[in-house]
Order: structure tokens, then sequence, then C-alpha cells
């Protein structure tokens, strides 16, 4: 008995997609426009967001040293720091050393420094976070420690820089959930109203169903496995347009903008996401129907 | 096997379809339901397969209280009830055998019942040739048969129609009323709603005659 319900299920379905073809490919064209443009912004928002904390990873510290310290007393200064919980690496830059990378910096202007009595610039201490530390918020509390040492001149970290890239990313996030948030609701609205659209064409079907004697579960079934249907190949088409368009994107991107890039890779959906985007659709397919029908079956 | 206890039934727009309704319709009846456009006719069908609820006033089908039944038993109430409607009602998208089928389908029968059952009925309203057709390949008095044919498979106790030969010719009128006959002897309760009464006079064993909502002949209730 079970069988042969389940058997009448899926032949309606099919029936269902086979009689209505025109209708179910507007409704995955839909559904796969939405979930397309939902996929662009999370790619979008992923790679920003990599690129953001690799540029954060890249954040060092400067510690410049009082010049008058001893050996001994410079390199107590860099014990202290290399001990602090968010050091990752120290490296010592002397005066000499410090006028030389100036020189070279300066490379055709270096002959104006040709004429220093004597070497002016400090030496320091470059010190690179921790990745875990590498953000905003570690780098302040790290300041902090490290001017309570005696023997230092100053810490640059680039204050104004890092004040402005937290407020940015911060703005980022924050109009990337709206966007997103936005983009989610405008989906759902879309895809109810193009399943409602396909169900309303069909409302003699479901009153004859229900004419005869069908019950409400019986009759949403075969619209359920559609709406399953609907979903899972819209979501795969938009997988596959995304796909296709990201890889033809990403050597032109990677190529022009390399500089801003820098080490990281432009990636494509993470396979949890990969997942979710088809299970979204599958849901989107499943909801679509369920509300669409309400009305229809109160025959 | 139908009554009703001084119904009435008011839309919400305050026109009132039906007032202080009282019938009795016996097991094997051939009712007809008679009046003019907006006497009530299809109000009092949909009311005995539960499509609207009275307003006020008692309905027992079958021994069961319509105001009492719950949403979730009226589809296998419907299965005991046929409905045949002027406009037919059928799937242009299926033919002729899948939407006679489609009845018994939805109640989970099996694929050797289905078959047996579509042919006896498809025999009974002589479109046993027809299986394969779409219902708009048939004439009007050929897509009615169907739409009889789909009422009646699940062997209904009761078989309502409204104004089932309201688009078909003399000729074919009476052959599908010959059919309702036929129908009406193996025992189903018949319930014909109609404006035409020569029709009710020539078959009818009981004929009400319905006038703004009121049963105008209650010798028959």
């Amino acid at each position: 008995m079970l069988l042969y319900r389940l058997f009448f299920f899926v032949r309606e379905a099919v029936q269902g997609i086979k009689n209505n073809a025109f209708i179910h490919a507007i409704a995955i064209g839909t559904i796969t426009f939405a979930l397309l443009t939902f996929g662009i912004f999370i790619i979008t928002v992923i790679n920003l967001d990599r690129i953001f904390d690799d540029w954060g990873k890249r954040m060092h510290v400067i510690v410049y040293l009082d010049g008058k310290s001893t050996e001994e007393e410079t390199t107590a200064v860099s014990e202290a720091i290399a001990g602090l919980p968010q050091t990752g690496k120290v490296t010592y830059i002397s005066k000499e050393e410090a006028l030389s990378m100036l020189k070279e910096n300066l490379q055709n202007q270096a002959g104006i420094l040709d004429n220093l009595d004597e070497n002016p610039l400090p030496p320091s201490l470059e010190v690179q976070l921790k990745e875990e530390h590498a953000n905003p918020q570690s780098i302040s509390i790290f300041v902090k420690e490290v001017k309570k040492l005696n023997n230092i001149s100053d810490v640059d970290y680039g204050q104004e820089w890092l004040r402005k890239f937290s407020a940015f990313i911060s703005m980022i996030k924050l109009v990337g959930t709206g966007v997103g948030g936005f983009l989610l609701l405008a989906t759902i609205f879309i895809i109810s109203n193009t399943i409602k659209l396909t169900i309303y064409s069909r409302r003699d079907e479901i009153e004859i169903m229900k004419l005869v004697g069908a019950t409400n579960l019986s009759i949403q079934i075969p619209f359920f496995l559609e709406g399953i249907t609907q979903g899972f190949l819209a979501s795969l088409l938009s997988l596959g347009i995304l796909y296709v368009g990201f890889k033809l994107l990403i050597y032109k991107i990677t190529i022009d903008y390399s500089l801003y890039l820098g080490y990281v890779d432009i990636i494509f959906l993470p396979q949890k996401l990969f997942a979710a985007l088809i299970l979204l659709g599958i849901a989107l397919g499943i909801f679509g129907c369920v509300f669409s029908m309400g009305r229809f079956l109160k025959v | 096997m139908i009554q009703m206890f001084d119904v009435y039934k008011v839309y919400p727009n305050k026109h009132s379809a039906l007032t202080a309704i009282n019938l009795h319709i016996n097991k094997g009846d051939f009712t007809f339901l008679t009046g003019q456009s907006g006497a009530g006719k299809t109000t009092m069908i949909n009311l005995i397969f539960c499509a609207e609820r009275a307003t006020k006033g008692q309905i027992v089908v079958k021994g069961i209280n319509l105001g009492k039944i719950k949403k979730s038993r009226i589809p296998y109430l419907r299965r005991d009830i046929g409905v045949v409607f002027q406009d037919f009602k059928l799937l242009n998208s299926r033919t002729v055998f899948e939407n006679v089928v489609f009845a018994l389908e939805v109640t989970g029968a099996r694929r050797a019942e289905i078959k047996r059952k579509a042919w006896q009925v498809l025999k009974l309203v002589g479109l046993q040739n027809r299986l394969d057709a779409t219902p708009l390949e048939l004439s009007g008095g050929e897509q009615q048969r169907i739409a009889i044919a789909r009422a009646i498979i699940n062997d209904p106790t009761i078989l309502l129609a409204d104004e089932p030969t309201g688009n078909l010719d003399s000729e074919i009128t009476r052959d599908i009323m010959e059919l309702f006959k036929n129908i009406n002897n193996r025992g189903t309760t018949v319930v014909i709603a109609t404006h035409n009464n020569i029709l009710a006079q020539q078959y009818a064993t009981r004929h009400l005659t319905l006038e703004r909502g009121r049963i105008i002949n209650p010798e028959e209730q």
C-alpha cells in the first residue's frame, strides 16, 4: 500500500514537471538567479575577509630603542619583548642597518645623507606578531606592555592606518551583513512569488484532487517533490554557472590585482557552503511550495 | 442517506443562499433539485460534500454530522460521494484513463485493482475505446462521461451532479440521464441539480424545487 502511494507521488511529481515544463523552467531560472546572486555575494565576502585577514597578519611593530643603551640593555629589551605572548619573531636592526636601509629606499636621493656628521637613526627591534594576535586589539595590548619597558624611545605600529583599517573592516562587515540579509529576504520573496504563480496555474488540478477525496498531505507531497527537484536543479545550475564564471574571472583578477592581493589565493565556495547552497536551494523550493499552497487547499 | 434540519447558508456579503431547509433523501433515491439560477441548488450540493459549511442547522450524510466532522476526515467522506459538474472539471493534460483512475490513485489503491475498475466504469460510460485520448479531443458529451466515470470509480454510495447537462444538447442529455438512471439502478443514491424542469419530471423519483433558497414543494421534503 505504502509502496503504491510512494510510486503514485513520484509519478505525479514527474508528470507535474512534464506537464508544466515551462512554468518549472521559469521557477528554476528564478531560483538559479537568486542563488547565483547570493553565491557571488558569499564568494566576495569570503575572499575579502581572507584578504583583510592577510593584511592584518602582515602588520608588524617597530620598537625604537634609546640610542644610548648598552648592548646588555638592548638584549634585555629584546628578550623581554620575545617573552610577551603576542610576539612571533623579533629582529634587531642596528643604527647602521637602519641607515643603509634608508639609503636603499631613497635610491637616487641617497646623497643627501652623505653630509651627516653622525647617524641620527636609532637602533630598533622589528616585531612580527603571532598570527592569532595580528589584530588591532592584540596589538594595542602588546604596545602597552612594550611601552612599560625601559630604554625604549618610541613604538611605531601604524596607529592611524590600523584605526582606519579596523573601521573599514567593521564597516564592510556591517554592510555585508545588511546586504546579505536583504539579498536573502529578496530571494525568498521572489521565489515564493514565482512558485505561487506556478501553483496558481495548477489550482484546477488541486481542486480536482480535493474533490475526489485526496488528503491535503497527498496533494502536497508531489508538490514537495517538485519543489525539491526545482531547488536541487537550480542550486546545481547556479553552482555550475558560479564555478565557470569564477574560473574565467579569477585568472584576470589574479594578474591585474596581484599587488593588492598579496599572498592570498582567491577561493571558490568552501565545501560546507557548497553543500549549504544546495540545501538552501532545496529548502527554498519546499518553502515556496508550502507557503504558496495554503489557500488552494481550502476547497 | 442525506438529511438536513433547518439549514441556513448566509455568505459573508449577507446574501442568504438557503433558508430553513429540511429534507430527507433516502438510500437509492433518484432526486432532482430544480430552480432558477441563484435559487440555491449549487449551494445545497456543495454543503453535501463539504465544499461549504452551513451557517446554521444540521446536515447528516451517511450518519455523519457534517457540522462536527473533522477537517482531516472530509477527504474520506468525499471518497464515498462522487461529484459531477457542468464544466466537467477534467485535467486536460491527462488522458481519459488517467483522469478516471485519478480518484482511485489518491486513495492508494493497487495497480491491478485500478485497471480492473477503470475498465468496468469506462465500459459502463461507453468510452472503453478512448483510453488514450485527452479530454480536449473529445466531445462535450464524452467529456461528461469521463467525469461520471471518475465520480463512480470509487463505488460511492452517493452521486451528486450539478447541472451535468447544462452544456450538452438534448440528445446527449438523454444519454447522460440514462447513464445516471443506470448508476441509480445499481443502488447509488443520485442527486441532480438542474434548472431543467422537464428533465426532472421525466426522470425523478423525487423532485425538490428551490426558489430563493427555500424549498417550495414541502410535500417532497
